[in-house]
């Protein structure tokens, strides 16, 4: 008789992207299918969260379907469910918790709630070339900026974090004083390839201090004075800003390589995929003699595969939500999470 | 006939299991803090029936107006269990399964329902004769003028009650009156006999709120 396959559904909600993925136990990810709302908060200039709830809860129940067919898996199969649980939106997460409850409810299957940034620091898993633990991590998005020891599954020790931008923020941010739109991270990177390197020096920020917090909305407001003074040459603000950012971003993590005498460095989060950061992180492991890995470029972005991945392991550990109760935590620490 | 029927769109929330022509049902009065428990009171309704979901035949909901976030906890719930055994959905305005209420309390075949919709501002709707019209948001000054005839209810008459009695002309008026499912089963009843039919299309919300951002200048 052949071993159960268990099957993971994941349910992603936290901001401003819809994601459902399929994670089995015996073939890894079947299927993940992602709808952005990039273009509809954009003339807005930023999420705007009713209208990212408000969108949600017309696309998720469509999307599982999809990715249901699209891994050939009947409703009936699922073992487990999971959610994003937070950090984040309050309102999105609701979305996500409310579908997810109620179906596992209805199949008679567990769900559980799981920890967005948890989702992140696991994706490179979903790869072929996985991590062992422990590791260092490094979680760079729109909304995060985190460093964190990770000696197993919910086994995290916070090293530092940013203390105001999230660099992904930063990059919008600056990209915006460009007038390069929103979200316009991306859109500086691809800029900033045009630019002059070492036509300015922007700042490290906090590298001449102890410990490994960040700070990037200084290095912003430097872009702006820049500009201001130097309106024409926007490729080469974008370049000496992408630099200041990734090389500050490199010495704290070589600092926490140093600190825990690790040799494996995890990168994740939507920042992960800026491909100068990727060249700054490999030419620094190299150097040091270490493993880096990152997550493929669909999973460096918000997505349902690493939340349907990181509540396969917490599902199958025998984790999941008291009364299928649709908990949500808008603010969750990494470090509160029970190990497996 | 077996139906289920949720609200959890204003201050309390109710879920009720029509089964063998008897209803078993749960409320709570603190949305905020309780709504996430509603499946467990889905579970105690089950279990109290001693009938499983598979045997709905329809789950009727009310899609709206009210708190935008218990509006779609009520949306989310409904899609998963309607997905989880591929049961039809019948969705009710919030303001028709309150005037439904206070017609039959009230015997009246006429009711003003106004629910408050924060920021100065009301849900409104005008029950007459079964028919619900005038559904919109608007200032409590703004509301139809109706007479002494009719019956308001609902939260909006409680925080605006001198302007909607003024614009109204309204006199008798009961603010204390919340929707809830065990009245949603007899609308529901009511609809299907009259002809409607419970759909596998995705529930959806009704906001009447739809101006809830500002463009950016840039």
């Amino acid at each position: 008789m052949s071993k159960k396959s268990f099957i993971t559904l994941g349910i992603e909600s936290s901001c401003d992207e819809t994601g459902i993925g399929l994670y089995s136990s015996d073939r890894g990810l079947l299927a993940h299918k992602l709808f952005s709302q990039v273009d509809l908060h954009a003339e807005y200039g930023g999420v705007v969260p009713e209208l990212a709830s408000r969108d949600h809860i017309q696309r998720a129940l469509p999307l599982i379907r999809e990715t249901l067919d699209a891994g050939n898996i009947e409703l009936e199969e699922l073992t487990g469910i999971a959610y994003t649980a937070g950090p984040g939106l309050s309102g999105a997460l609701l979305v996500g918790g409310s579908i997810a409850q109620s179906l596992a409810w209805g199949l008679g299957i567990p769900a559980l709630g799981v920890h967005h940034m948890e989702g992140h620091l696991l994706a490179p898993l979903l790869g072929s070339s996985q991590p062992k633990f422990p590791f260092v991590a490094l979680l760079v998005s729109g909304g995060h900026t985190l460093l964190v020891e990770v000696d197993g599954i919910g086994e995290y020790n916070i090293l530092g974090q940013s203390l105001d931008d999230a660099v992904g923020e930063a990059f919008d941010k600056t990209a915006k004083i460009l007038g390069l739109g929103y979200p316009g991270g991306p859109a500086l990177a691809l800029l900033a390839i045009k630019g002059v390197e070492g036509r300015f020096d922007f700042p490290r920020p906090m590298i001449n201090r102890p410990g490994l917090d960040f700070s990037f909305s200084g290095l912003k407001t430097f872009a702006r004075n820049t500009f201001i003074n130097f309106p024409k040459e926007k490729a080469s603000i974008a370049k000496a800003f992408e630099v200041a950012a990734t090389e500050t971003l490199m010495i704290k993590c070589r600092r926490a390589i140093e600190q825990t005498g690790f040799s494996t460095l995890v990168v994740a989060g939507g920042v992960s995929a800026n491909l100068a950061l990727r060249q700054t992180l490999n030419d620094m492991a190299k150097k040091l003699n270490i493993e880096v890995h990152y997550p493929a470029p669909e999973f460096c972005t918000d997505n349902g595969a690493m939340i349907a991945l990181a509540g396969h392991y917490r599902l199958l550990s025998g984790q999941s939500n008291d009364h299928y109760e649709v908990l949500v935590k808008p603010r969750w620490n990494l470090e509160e999470l029970e190990a497996i | 006939m077996n139906i289920l029927a949720i609200d959890t769109c204003t201050e309390v929330a109710s879920i009720t299991l029509y089964s063998s022509d008897v209803k078993t049902s749960r409320k709570v009065s603190d949305v905020a803090k309780s709504s996430g428990h509603i499946l467990k009171l889905c579970d105690e309704v089950f279990s109290e029936a001693d009938t499983k979901l598979s045997e709905v035949d329809f789950i009727a909901y009310t899609k709206g107006p009210g708190s935008f976030t218990g509006v779609r906890m009520c949306i989310g719930v409904v899609q998963g269990l309607s997905l989880a055994c591929n049961i039809p959905t019948l969705g009710f305005s919030t303001l028709e399964l309150l005037s439904f209420r206070a017609s039959k309390k009230f015997k009246t075949q006429k009711v003003a329902t106004a629910i408050d919709a924060r920021m100065g501002e009301v849900y409104w709707a005008v029950y007459e004769e079964g028919i619900v019209k005038s559904e919109r948001i608007c200032k409590p000054e703004q509301v139809d003028k109706l007479g002494a005839e009719f019956v308001g209810v609902g939260s909006g008459w409680k925080i605006y009650k001198d302007s909607l009695i003024k614009a109204s002309e309204i006199k008798c008026v009961e603010s204390e009156l919340y929707p809830e499912s065990s009245e949603l089963v007899d609308l529901s009843i009511l609809s299907i006999e009259s002809g409607q039919k419970p759909t596998h299309e995705l529930p959806q919300p009704t906001y009447l709120r739809n101006n809830v951002a500002q463009k950016s200048l840039k």
